[in-house]
């Protein structure tokens, strides 16, 4: 059997030489999802028949000559976080609140994937709507980590980051409203891009805070995440967030190197409560870059000081607001920790929900203005701290995590409020074992650019030289 | 707005989700977090504040995906 941890472009390169194979690796994913992937509890629904034929479908298109040829995902199997809705499949959203819930519509997204040939294979844990940072799931289940299993996956596209580092598909979709695609990344070694505010329509994606929300891609490599985020950045029109922008091709330059960028330190908040082997991990990198031609710079991040709270205020507004009629009809649905979050959101003044709101221009103009005509981007921590264990991080029976958990989206969640870019890429592994990251924040509409500078850093660890730990969960 | 305001405001939640069967304790802690969200989130500088920039920030949006 060929190595799981093949690429995109692996898996597409065998598709050309035996079309049969895209029968071939859609059912090895969907017999893995259904496996592996319900071990690592990553799995909330495994859509065997559709899957199988779409893959026979597509098969006797490439062997009558039609159909998306050129497209760089034909054939491909993926699967996607189970807020991503498909016409007729359940989407629970990982809560009991839509137990049986049945999609009436197909995301935008999804569509687009649809469009380019890829073969969508089920749907993955997510936390309760979205709204957590460590994976923890008391209805749908916490999923463990591949690197080792008492470790979290991070969240909340926490099945996402299990089953792309388990190699049972290439790539998954996520949704980040305060860094659930990167987190995830991050614990699971992964390449997450979160992309720039109305880059990718969310039509069709169960929303959390439509201010904030957006949708990304997990995957193991920058060249596969390059791929996808070409194939699903477009105009939605469903979307009023929406934008149209005219994007690169994003791999022509990405191997271009980084000679001439110039790569900011932050020298404010980032760096802040982080721990000291992190900020090694991360300085060692920010050095590598200097060798690799980098102008390595220091650099403030005015203003970014209050953006972490602004989006835990603006997502508890929202969400409580789209959650309010399921909260009072039937609240004892929702796990404990969901409910806790979504109730902030009716305490929070209109006021100072509106302040946030139009506080997000200036701040976003200030950052722009005094850190990225300076610099092309930011590196900086994801995780402020080596990963956690599932037990450990678990609030529900150990209240001392909340600090540990109010940290976790130190790094992450203020890019969400700025609606800028960043891309996380593994570099390593932290002082547990598990994989270690750095992120990278550009200015808006520069994904190019930051897919070019992870690119060149990612050529010099080769990361995935290591498998995961798989062997310890088919004991 | 007043604290007096305020707290009236906070009571009637918690009666409200008191009614829906929620627990006082559960909507009281709620209420403290949103009011340490409130402080922390609070603008370092908020002098430029003014309604017309509530449109801004798609505005921005906008421009720079033109821009680019």
């Amino acid at each position: 059997m060929s190595s799981p941890l093949r690429s995109i472009e692996e898996m597409r390169a065998n598709i050309d030489d035996h079309p049969k194979s895209i029968i071939e690796q859609t059912s090895q994913a969907v017999s893995n999802l259904d496996n592996l992937g319900r071990k690592l509890n990553a799995v909330a629904y495994v859509a065997k028949d559709d899957s199988i034929a779409r893959a026979k479908h597509l098969h006797n298109s490439v062997l009558r000559g039609d159909g998306n040829r050129t497209s760089p995902l034909l054939g491909v199997p993926i699967a996607h976080k189970d807020l991503f809705m498909r016409e007729g499949w359940p989407c629970e959203g990982g809560s009991k609140t839509l137990a049986g819930h049945h999609a009436s519509q197909t995301a935008f997204v999804i569509d687009r994937l649809d469009k380019q040939g890829a073969v969508d294979c089920g749907r993955l844990t997510s936390v309760e709507f979205g709204l957590g940072t460590t994976g923890h799931n008391t209805y749908s289940g916490t999923p463990t980590n591949p690197w080792h299993p008492k470790y979290i996956c991070g969240g909340s596209s926490s099945g996402s980051g299990a089953v792309v580092a388990g190699g049972i598909v290439p790539v998954s979709l996520g949704s980040d409203t305060g860094g659930s695609v990167r987190l995830p990344a991050a614990a699971c070694g992964l390449v997450g891009i979160k992309p720039t505010h109305g880059l990718v329509g969310r039509s069709g994606v169960i929303a959390l805070s439509p201010t904030l929300d957006t949708v990304g891609t997990l995957t193991r490599s920058v060249r596969d995440g390059a791929i996808v985020l070409q194939a699903i950045a477009a105009v939605d029109k469903h979307d009023h967030g929406s934008v149209s922008f005219n994007f690169p091709h994003l791999l022509d330059k990405l191997e271009e190197g980084i000679t001439g960028l110039r790569i900011g330190w932050p020298t404010n908040y980032f760096f802040e409560d982080t721990e000291r082997t992190v900020t090694d991990g991360i300085d060692k990198i920010f050095h590598l870059m200097g060798h690799l031609g980098a102008k390595c710079v220091d650099v403030d991040v005015p203003g970014i000081e209050t953006a972490n709270a602004m989006t835990m205020l603006i997502t508890a507004v929202e969400g409580a607001s789209l959650h309010e009629k399921t909260i009072i009809e039937n609240y004892s649905a929702f796990g404990e920790q969901t409910l806790a979050r979504l109730l902030v959101g009716f305490f929070v003044p209109a006021y100072d929900y509106y302040k946030a709101l139009v506080y997000r221009a200036i701040s976003a103009k200030q950052v722009l203005a005094e850190t990225f005509e300076k610099v092309d981007a930011v590196i900086t921590p994801v995780w402020p701290y080596p990963l956690p264990t599932i037990e450990e991080s678990d609030l529900g029976t150990n209240p001392d995590a909340a600090q540990m958990i109010l940290q976790s989206g130190h790094n992450t969640r203020p890019v969400n409020y700025l609606g800028f870019p960043a891309v996380n890429l593994p570099i390593g592994f932290d002082t547990n074992g598990l994989p270690a990251s750095v992120q990278f924040i550009g200015a808006p509409f520069t994904e190019a650019k930051l897919l070019r500078i992870a690119r060149t850093v990612e050529r010099e660890l080769n990361f995935w030289s290591v498998e995961p730990r798989l062997s310890v969960l088919t004991k | 707005m007043s604290d007096k305001t305020k707290h009236s405001d906070k009571n009637s939640l918690i009666s409200r989700f008191s009614i829906a069967g929620i627990s006082e304790e559960t909507l009281t802690n709620a209420a403290d977090v949103a009011k340490l969200l409130c402080k922390q989130s609070y603008p370092v500088d908020s002098s430029p504040l003014d309604p017309r920039h509530f449109n801004d920030y798609q505005g921005l949006i906008f421009e720079l995906s033109r821009k680019k």
